[in-house]
C-alpha cells in the first residue's frame, strides 16, 4: 500500500481524480513528514504550512465544484529557495537575503500555481547556487537521505533530498553547471535541465545569466515531463526565453526508441570515473541497445577544457549579477559611515566564502588588462565546446554518459579545496556551456548502496527525445521504485 | 599570480572587505584556480568567434506601452530604510 507521501505527480492526480483523498490530507501528510524528517535532513529552509493548507483547501473546493484546474492541481511542490515566491521568504541560502519577502512570483512559480500546485516550502541550496554539495548554504548543509553522512549534491541539494526522501511530490531546481543533474544523480531521482531559453528565468535569482536554466526534479520520468510542460514556454519578461512551441512531452513517453542513435563519448569514460559508476553506466548503455538504440562511439575533444572555461565565464557573470546586493533596496544592511562603507560591510558580512571567491575571480577576469586573456578566451573555448556537440549531433540523436565521476561524497570531504570541488563538475558543465538539454536518471547503486545517475544530453529543444529514451530505460528497470529507508 | 596587491585591488572593485586572516588563504586559493584556468592557453583559438549566448536571439523588442507592474509601496516595504518614497542611505560623499 503506497503511502500518500510516496506518490508521484501522476499517481497523485489519479488519486485525486478518483476522490480517494483530499488535497488537504495529502498536504498534511507531507507537512507531518517534513516535521519529522527535516531536522535530520535540513532539506527545507522554509516550510510554508499556512500558505500550503490554504492553497490546498482552495483546490479541494474548486475540484469539488467540478472545476478543471491544471496538470498540477493539488500537487504539493517544494521549489528551491532561489525562485521568488510572493509572500514567502526567499533567501537563496544567503545571509544577505535573510528575511527578504519577495513582492512577486517568478514566472515558473506563477505557472505552477495557475496549474493548481500547492507550495509546501522552499528548499536548501548552496548559497546563490554556487556549489556542488549544499555545504555552502548559510543555513546548514542538507543531507543525503540514502546516507546522512553524505552530501545530497548541489547546488539543488535540498530539492534532491526532499524528492528522494518523499518530503514533497516534486521539486523545482536550477542548473548552471550541473546543479539539477548532479544532486539528482547523488540522490537517485530524475533531474532535467532544459535547453537554454526553454524555461523563463524571470523572477529566479540570477547566478550566471547565459548558463542558468530552471528545471524539474522528480521521482520519475513521467513527472519530469508533466512539470516541464507546465514550466516551458516563451515569457515576455525574459528576453532570453525562446519563442519555440512547447510540445506535449508526456505524449512521446512509451514510444519505441528503436533506431535512435546514441553517442558515447570516449572523453566521458576516463580514469577519473569511479569503476562502480562506469560499470553501471555501461550496463545502462547496453540496456538502451537491447531496447533498440544504435550505440555509436563519438568524440568530444574539448571536454577537458570545460571546467576551465566555466570557471571563468560563470564567476564573471556572477560578479555582475551579485553587484545588486548592496544593502540599499532589500536584504541585509550593515551600519556604516558612508555609502561605500555600507556596500563593503554589507557584502562582506552577507556573502559566504565561496560566493566571495567567485565574485573575486569574476572581477579579476573582467578587469582591464585581463579581459582578453581570460574572459574572451573562455568565450572562444565555449564556441569550440559547442561545436563539438553540434558536430556529434549530425550523426547521433542523444549523447549518453555518467553524470558525476563518483557517487555522493561525505560531508566535509571536498570542502577544503575549492578546485577539487570544481573538477567534479566535469561531465555536467558542457551542456550548460553549449545550451543543450540534459537529464539525469537513476541507473544503479555503488558498493556502498549510494545511487548512480545516467546522463542523457540532447539536441537543442529536443527534450522530447530525451524523455522518450529516459522513459524507455526507466520502465525496463526497477531503480525508480527504490527508496531510502528513513 | 594573485598576490596581496592584486587581491586588494579586486576586493576593492567588488566592494568586499577582506580581513588579514582571510587574505593569505584567499590569495593562495585564487592563484591555484587561475593557474588551472590558464590551460585554455593550450588551445589555438585564432579566428574563433566568442560565444556570449549559446542560443541565438537577436533584437528582442517589445512595444513601448505602459503596463501595470509593481506598486512602489510594496517595493519599499522591503527597504532597510525608506523615507518619503525614497530608499534612504548613509551619506554618499564624505
Amino acid at each position: 500500500m503506497t503511502e500518500l507521501h510516496q506518490l508521484t505527480i501522476h499517481q497523485t492526480r489519479e488519486l485525486l481524480a478518483k476522490k480517494q483523498c483530499s488535497v488537504v490530507e495529502l498536504t498534511q501528510s507531507y507537512l507531518n513528514r517534513i516535521q519529522k524528517l527535516n531536522p535530520s535532513l535540513n532539506a527545507y529552509l522554509t516550510v510554508s504550512s499556512d500558505v500550503a493548507l490554504s492553497q490546498a483547501r482552495d483546490i479541494d473546493a474548486r475540484l469539488a465544484r467540478g472545476e478543471t484546474i491544471g496538470a498540477l492541481a493539488g500537487v504539493p511542490l517544494a521549489p528551491k529557495d532561489i525562485y521568488l515566491t510572493k509572500g514567502i521568504e526567499t533567501t537563496c541560502a544567503s545571509r544577505i537575503l535573510k528575511g527578504f519577502i519577495p513582492p512577486y512570483n517568478s514566472t515558473v512559480i506563477d505557472r505552477c500555481l495557475q496549474h493548481g500546485a500547492v507550495i509546501l516550502g522552499k528548499t536548501n541550496l548552496d548559497e546563490f547556487a554556487m556549489g556542488s554539495s549544499n555545504e555552502n548554504s548559510a543555513f546548514g548543509v542538507a543531507r543525503n537521505p540514502w546516507n546522512t553522512e553524505c552530501t545530497p549534491g548541489g547546488s539543488s541539494g535540498g530539492s534532491a533530498a526532499a524528492v528522494a526522501g518523499d518530503l514533497c511530490a516534486a521539486s523545482l531546481g536550477t542548473d548552471t553547471g550541473g546543479s539539477i543533474r548532479q544532486p539528482a544523480a547523488f540522490c537517485g531521482i530524475v533531474g532535467l535541465k532544459p535547453t537554454y531559453g526553454r524555461v523563463s528565468r524571470y523572477g529566479t535569482i540570477a547566478f550566471a545569466s547565459s548558463l542558468d536554466q530552471m528545471g524539474p526534479m522528480t521521482k520519475d520520468v513521467r513527472d519530469a515531463a508533466i512539470l516541464l510542460e507546465v514550466m516551458s514556454g516563451h515569457d515576455q519578461k525574459d528576453s532570453t526565453s525562446i519563442d519555440h512551441p512547447v510540445e506535449s512531452y508526456t505524449q512521446s513517453l512509451g514510444q519505441s526508441i528503436r533506431g535512435l542513435r546514441v553517442g558515447v563519448p570516449k572523453e566521458f569514460f576516463t580514469d577519473a570515473i569511479h569503476p562502480d559508476v562506469s560499470t553501471a553506466v555501461q550496463k545502462a548503455i547496453k540496456e538502451l541497445e537491447n531496447l533498440g538504440a544504435e550505440i555509436i562511439q563519438i568524440q568530444l575533444p574539448h571536454t577537458r577544457y570545460a571546467v576551465a572555461t566555466y570557471y571563468i565565464i560563470a564567476p564573471a557573470e556572477a560578479s555582475a549579477n551579485l553587484s545588486r546586493y548592496d544593502g540599499v533596496r532589500f536584504g541585509l544592511r550593515e551600519p556604516a559611515q558612508n555609502l561605500n562603507q555600507m556596500y563593503q560591510k554589507t557584502r562582506s558580512a552577507g556573502f559566504g566564502d565561496e560566493v566571495k571567491r567567485r565574485i573575486l575571480i569574476g572581477t579579476y577576469v573582467l578587469s582591464s588588462g585581463y579581459y582578453d586573456a581570460y574572459y574572451i578566451k573562455a568565450q572562444k573555448a565555449r564556441t569550440r565546446i559547442r561545436e563539438d556537440y553540434l558536430t556529434a549531433f549530425k550523426s547521433v540523436d542523444v549523447i549518453v554518459g555518467p553524470v558525476t565521476p563518483t557517487t555522493a561524497f561525505r560531508i566535509g570531504e571536498k570542502s577544503s579545496d575549492p578546485l577539487e570541488m570544481y573538477l567534479s563538475d566535469i561531465l555536467t558543465i558542457s551542456a550548460n556551456l553549449a545550451g543543450l538539454p540534459a537529464m539525469s536518471l537513476p541507473c544503479g547503486f555503488d558498493m556502498s548502496s549510494l545511487p548512480i545517475g545516467l546522463q542523457l544530453i540532447g539536441k537543442p529543444f529536443d527534450e522530447a527525445t530525451l524523455l522518450k529514451m529516459a522513459y524507455a530505460y526507466e520502465q525496463s528497470q526497477v531503480w525508480s521504485q527504490k527508496k531510502p529507508s528513513l | 599570480m594573485i598576490d596581496d596587491r592584486v587581491l586588494e585591488s579586486i576586493a576593492n572593485l567588488s566592494r568586499l572587505e577582506l580581513s588579514d586572516e582571510q587574505k593569505p588563504r584567499l590569495a593562495q586559493q585564487l592563484t591555484a584556480i587561475m593557474a588551472y584556468v590558464k590551460q585554455l592557453d593550450e588551445l589555438d583559438l585564432t579566428g574563433v568567434e566568442p560565444t556570449s549566448h549559446a542560443v541565438e536571439v537577436q533584437n528582442v523588442f517589445r512595444d513601448d506601452v505602459a503596463i501595470a507592474t509593481l506598486v512602489s509601496t510594496e517595493i519599499l516595504k522591503q527597504a532597510p530604510e525608506a523615507q518619503d518614497g525614497f530608499f534612504r542611505v548613509p551619506r554618499v560623499i564624505g
